[in-house]
């Protein structure tokens, strides 16, 4: 046989084999990235129908009397014994911790503060399991440490969430769990979410592909991915779409969806911009959280600080049809929104941010439009950081200008607990 | 006004009864009236070593400050920066963010950089847009002598400040005396080589004649500063990621020259012009140490001052200088890829500053009147390019008058010295234009401080005395402090100046030949308490929006020690230990009952040098503990070790030194995340001709 001549019998499995791998989807593997392919520029924008069509802005809500409140769920009948873990940082920004809530059944709290202190407290919290996650963002190092509720004081592993080599830092913002052994990195400084191995051994082992969202940067190409949540096999992922240097507010935000089992984007068909994600209403969106009963996203925006500008809100999307609502437009009579949490499918409390200490918590019922002022005295005109509900329903809320985590029983509007935490409370997060 | 009108009251009355007091003195000495009215002082007969002193200079002799006096012979001719030759003086703490040509700054007594003036020849050089001064900008060769006043500042020095002051004198020529007919000239090269690419060059060139003397510098420093260190990957906690690597991003290229001339109108009149240039070039390193960060601060300096001398202006016991200043200062720092800081910025910051003050003394013999008065203008403009915002200027004016009366009693044994200072400070702050194109006014902010101080002195001989101080000091908030930054950092118009009143007392006690064995001997031992309140903290919200707060106060209190021993003439021996503590008291939880940040609470230092015809070999160590990074004390800051080693060969006019620095190699951070140079040599060659 002469050698140059090439055998086409040989080559149709070769072929074969290459069309059926280009048309299969890939599966998660090693530094694999899914990509967010651009724009599709050839929709059809005028007879196309995006999910914030039409929908109007809400009517400012009706503010109750002091002697009214809205209420939700039954009186706290007894206390369960648990645990939260919750990010710390000293007034100066110069150091920050982390603390360690334990309630027993006689609903007595008490705290065991200042573990493993890190320098400027640029911190967040995440939770899985048994094991709370310690995100150390920009200035405290780019990095996430697991601990064990058991054990809050020995760090089960520490890993960088820098690109090796790299000059970016990554500023990881939130962290969320698919399972014990695959989980999500927002990294905000950057264009990729990492999915990585919460069970990894090491370091190595961390890191096992890329979610690339490139495409929806702005002038400035980082999207700012600021937090995510995961429902029904889907991972939503906030994008504010801040611009330039000095994150001015001035672009849509949106959602970028994508299924955890394949990692690839979801196209959600909300959008008329060519953008695969849903479209928010609300801009420079910076919570977001699942209510489950309603199967139901709440998404906070919290407008622009500098200069002040109300373009945020509270908008609900539904997690299996994508449509979505404004519920409340900021506006100066309640501030900035910088805090949201739903206890139930339509009472949610949000913290309303009118300068940079008068912050008042407030709770709301979406669906008479009513809201009211936290019966907390110390919740108003404050300094509030962070929202949480407890396996109980009970509110769990970060008063800064106190160090302490308040507990509100949202059946009765009262405070059942109130926790010193040293430093001001940043993020909590609740032990199974 | 910060005293009550009954303290204000009171001190009146003491000023007028010390007034009286000191009118009963030279009523009774009358008989005994100098020939000239500086020469001939009394106090001046008290040999304090080589004192090259004009009017508007501090006058030691008299003063009761507690000071040190660091002349060019201990740093001359060797490699050496400003920030290490001020460490090893007691009460002094210096840190540095890096390698050569970093910033360092300076804590004394446990004040933090920002309350501590440093002046260059009797002119403040800190900025009223906020900050230290950077230590790193002033080249030793440049310096005749270094003056550090703990606690308390000469009323020479005008401003007072909350942690004390720092003179630092430039070089200039031969001695007020007139000088021979015959112009002589003198010249001085000098070239060192040290670790980490480092390479200096300074020439020097003095020019003497019977009027006139001119002193030129020149000098250039370049380092890539790219020491190894043990980078932890931003992982305190996994140490299996740590690994040496060389420093990058940190070189700095320093080019700085002198021109003094001094001319002598008559035995009487003098006068004085100095220009400085100061150009620095500077990479900054990322806590991550990527190679790939561009980030830098280019700094141009420009110092001029103008100086008339009189003495016996008008009458025989008046002497007086007027003084003439302006300072230009452009800070260019690229961060364009926000590598360091969150935004992207490429700003330039512009800082001008201008100003004269008048000093006029009364010297009799046994009383002395000092009036110090001054006003000065200063600018501060920046603008980031990349920022759509733009600014006006913000303006500070000061006006400031004191006056002093040192007393002297019991055949000059005893010396009170009594000083009242005014200061007014205006400011203007810019308005801006904000990214949308909004307008935000500016506004005025104006502060009326009051300073007053008391000081006591008592001589048992010339080296052996006791003295006492007391006096209330200010630090009005700088221009960030109360207009903000960008973004997350706002200003407060409402901020309080800072306030302290300081207290020390001290006892200085020297020998000479007290024993065959040991030649010469001093020792200092004091102990000082300062009260400060109405501290400026930025505090920030759960939003990470950050606003500066009055919101502390705090004690701080503490004992120093030196020791200086001459066995023979070829030993020296000097330590130096000091002890300082304070008490946070805090409306803040976490910082309540805390120590202060930034200072190290146990300091010693141990100088030792032996000659040997034409050798000197010296060593030196250092040692400090027990300081936190943070204001809650989570942090501890490194612990200091250090100890250098020198070797020095003198032959007619060439001088060799070697020197090997921090010998234990140690990488300190004085500032978290900001190593330090480990072990590193130098070798420096002078000629003198």
């Amino acid at each position: 046989m002469n050698k140059k001549r090439v055998n086409i019998s040989l080559l149709l499995p070769v072929l074969l084999l290459l069309l059926v791998s280009g048309c299969s989807e890939t599966s998660t593997s090693k530094l694999d990235t899914a990509q967010t392919p651009p724009p599709n520029n050839d929709d059809n924008s005028s007879s196309c129908t995006s999910n914030t069509t039409g929908n109007t802005v809400p009517a400012p809500p009706t503010l109750l009397p002091a002697s009214s409140y809205i209420t939700a769920g039954s009186p706290l009948q007894n206390f369960v014994a648990q645990q939260a873990a919750v990010a710390t940082v000293a007034a100066d920004y110069s150091s920050g911790a982390h603390s360690l809530i334990s309630g027993d059944n006689q609903g007595n709290f008490s705290a065991l503060n200042n573990y493993q202190p890190v320098a400027n407290g640029d911190l967040s919290m995440a939770v899985y399991g048994d094991s709370f996650y310690r995100i150390e963002k920009m200035l405290s190092g780019n990095n996430i440490a697991r601990f064990a509720f058991s054990d809050p004081q020995t760090p089960i592993w520490q890993y960088s969430t820098n690109d090796a080599g790299s000059a970016v830092q990554s500023n990881p913002y939130d962290m969320v769990f698919v399972n014990s052994s695959k989980a999500y990195v927002l990294r905000y400084n950057s264009t990729k979410v990492w999915i990585v191995n919460p069970s990894a051994a090491t370091e190595a082992d961390f890191k096992l592909g890329e979610l690339d969202l490139s495409a929806y940067g702005g002038d400035d190409g980082i999207p700012d991915m600021g937090a995510a949540v995961i429902a029904n096999g889907r991972l939503f992922i906030l994008l504010q779409r801040l611009e330039g240097p000095t994150y001015q507010v001035v672009n849509d935000a949106y959602i970028a969806v994508f299924d955890t089992a394949t990692d690839q984007e979801i196209d959600t068909g909300a959008s008329c911009d060519g953008f695969r994600g849903i479209p928010l209403r609300v801009r420079n969106p910076t919570g977001i959280v699942y209510q489950a009963d309603s199967d139901t996203l709440f998404i906070r925006g919290s407008g622009s600080f500098f200069p002040v500008d109300y373009s945020g809100g509270i908008e609900t999307v539904d997690a299996s049809t994508y449509a979505s609502k404004l519920v409340l437009d900021d506006s100066a009579t309640y501030g900035l929104i910088t805090g949201l949490m739903p206890v139930s499918a339509n009472i949610i409390y949000f913290v309303g941010y009118r300068a940079y200490n008068d912050n008042t918590l407030y709770v709301m019922d979406i669906n008479s439009n009513q809201l009211a002022k936290t019966r907390v005295a110390a919740l108003t005109q404050g300094q509030i950081s962070d929202l949480a509900l407890d396996a109980q329903g009970l509110l769990w809320v970060g008063d800064v200008a106190q160090a302490t985590v308040r507990i509100i029983d949202p059946a009765t509007g009262n405070e059942v607990a109130s926790v010193s935490t040293s430093l001001n409370p940043l993020k909590i997060v609740f032990a199974p | 006004m910060i005293l009550s009108n009954q303290q204000y009251c009171f001190l009146v009355c003491l000023l007028l009864m010390q007034m009286a007091a000191a009118r009963a003195q030279e009523t009774a000495q009358d008989s005994v009236v100098p020939d000239s009215g500086r020469q001939t002082r009394l106090h001046v007969l008290i040999d304090e070593g080589h004192i090259e002193q004009r009017p508007g200079e501090v006058d030691r002799s008299a003063s009761s400050a507690a000071y040190t006096v660091i002349e060019a012979a201990r740093f001359r001719d060797t490699f050496v920066s400003l920030d290490e030759v001020l460490e090893q003086e007691v009460g002094v703490q210096t840190r540095s963010t890096g390698g050569e040509g970093s910033l360092s700054t300076v804590v004394l007594r446990g004040a933090a950089a920002e309350q501590v003036i440093i002046y260059l020849d009797g002119v403040p050089l800190n900025d009223a847009s906020g900050g230290a001064v950077d230590l790193s900008l002033i080249p030793l060769d440049n310096i005749e002598r270094i003056d550090i006043y703990r606690g308390s500042t000469p009323l020479e020095l005008g401003s007072p400040s909350i942690g004390g002051a720092v003179n630092i004198i430039t070089r200039r020529t031969a001695d007020d005396s007139p000088a021979a007919s015959a112009t002589r000239s003198s010249h001085r090269l000098s070239a060192s080589l040290a670790s980490f690419q480092t390479y200096r060059l300074n020439a020097s060139s003095q020019l003497s004649s019977a009027k006139d003397d001119v002193l030129l510098t020149g000098g250039y420093l370049q380092s890539e500063n790219n020491f190894s260190y043990l980078n932890d990957n931003g992982t305190g906690l996994n140490p299996a990621d740590d690994r040496v690597e060389t420093r990058n991003n940190d070189a700095v290229r320093h080019l700085t020259a002198l021109g003094n001339w001094k001319h002598r109108f008559n035995r009487r009149y003098s006068s004085e012009l100095r220009l400085d240039l100061s150009d620095r070039y500077k990479e900054i390193p990322a806590v991550s140490n990527s190679p790939d960060v561009q980030t830098r601060l280019d700094t141009r300096l420009y110092n001029l001052l103008a100086q008339l001398n009189a003495l016996q202006f008008g009458r025989k016991d008046v002497n007086g200088n007027i003084k003439l200043f302006a300072t230009s200062k452009k800070e260019v720092f690229d961060d364009s890829l926000a590598q360091i800081g969150f935004i992207n910025q490429h700003s330039t910051a512009l800082t001008r500053k201008a100003g004269g003050q008048l000093y006029a003394e009364i010297v009799r013999p046994q009383t002395h009147w000092k009036l110090l008065s001054g006003y000065s203008r200063e600018s501060y403009d920046i603008d980031n390019s990349l920022s759509l915002v733009q600014s006006d200027t913000n303006r500070r004016s000061k006006a400031e008058v004191s006056v002093e009366n040192v007393s002297y009693f019991d055949e000059q044994r005893f010396i009170t010295s009594l000083a009242l200072r005014y200061q007014q400070i205006d400011d203007t702050v810019a308005t801006k234009t904000d990214e949308f194109g909004n307008i935000v006014p500016g506004f005025n902010k104006n502060y009326r401080l009051l300073s007053p101080q008391l000081g006591l002195k008592y001589r048992l001989d010339r080296r052996t005395y006791a003295s006492a101080n007391i006096g209330q000091y200010h630090r009005a908030p700088s221009f960030l402090e109360l207009f903000g930054g960008s973004g997350l950092l706002l200003g407060n118009a409402d901020l309080l100046q800072e306030t302290s009143i300081n207290s020390d007392m001290g006892l200085t006690y020297g020998w000479f030949k007290p024993y065959h064995w040991l030649h010469n001997a001093e020792a200092y031992a004091g102990v000082f308490y300062n009260r400060v309140k109405d501290l400026i903290v930025y505090i920030y919200n759960g939003q990470g929006v950050g606003v500066p707060e009055n919101i502390s106060n705090a004690v701080i209190r503490g004992l120093e020690f030196t020791l200086k021993l001459l066995p023979s003439k070829r030993h020296t021996i000097s330590a130096n230990a000091s002890l300082t503590d304070s008490l946070n008291e805090s409306d803040i939880g976490s910082f309540n009952g805390k120590r202060l940040p930034g200072y190290y609470r146990q300091s010693l230092s141990l100088r030792y040098a032996y000659s040997l015809q034409r050798w000197v070999f010296s060593m030196e160590a250092d040692i400090k503990r027990d300081m936190f990074y943070d204001r809650s004390n989570l942090l501890p800051g490194d612990d200091v070790n250090l100890l250098n080693l020198g070797l020095r060969y003198l032959h007619q006019r060439s001088t060799v030194d070697f020197r090997v620095n921090n010998l234990l190699d140690e990488n300190i951070r004085y500032f978290r995340n900001r190593p330090t140079p480990g072990r590193n040599l130098s070798l420096t060659y002078s000629y003198l001709f």
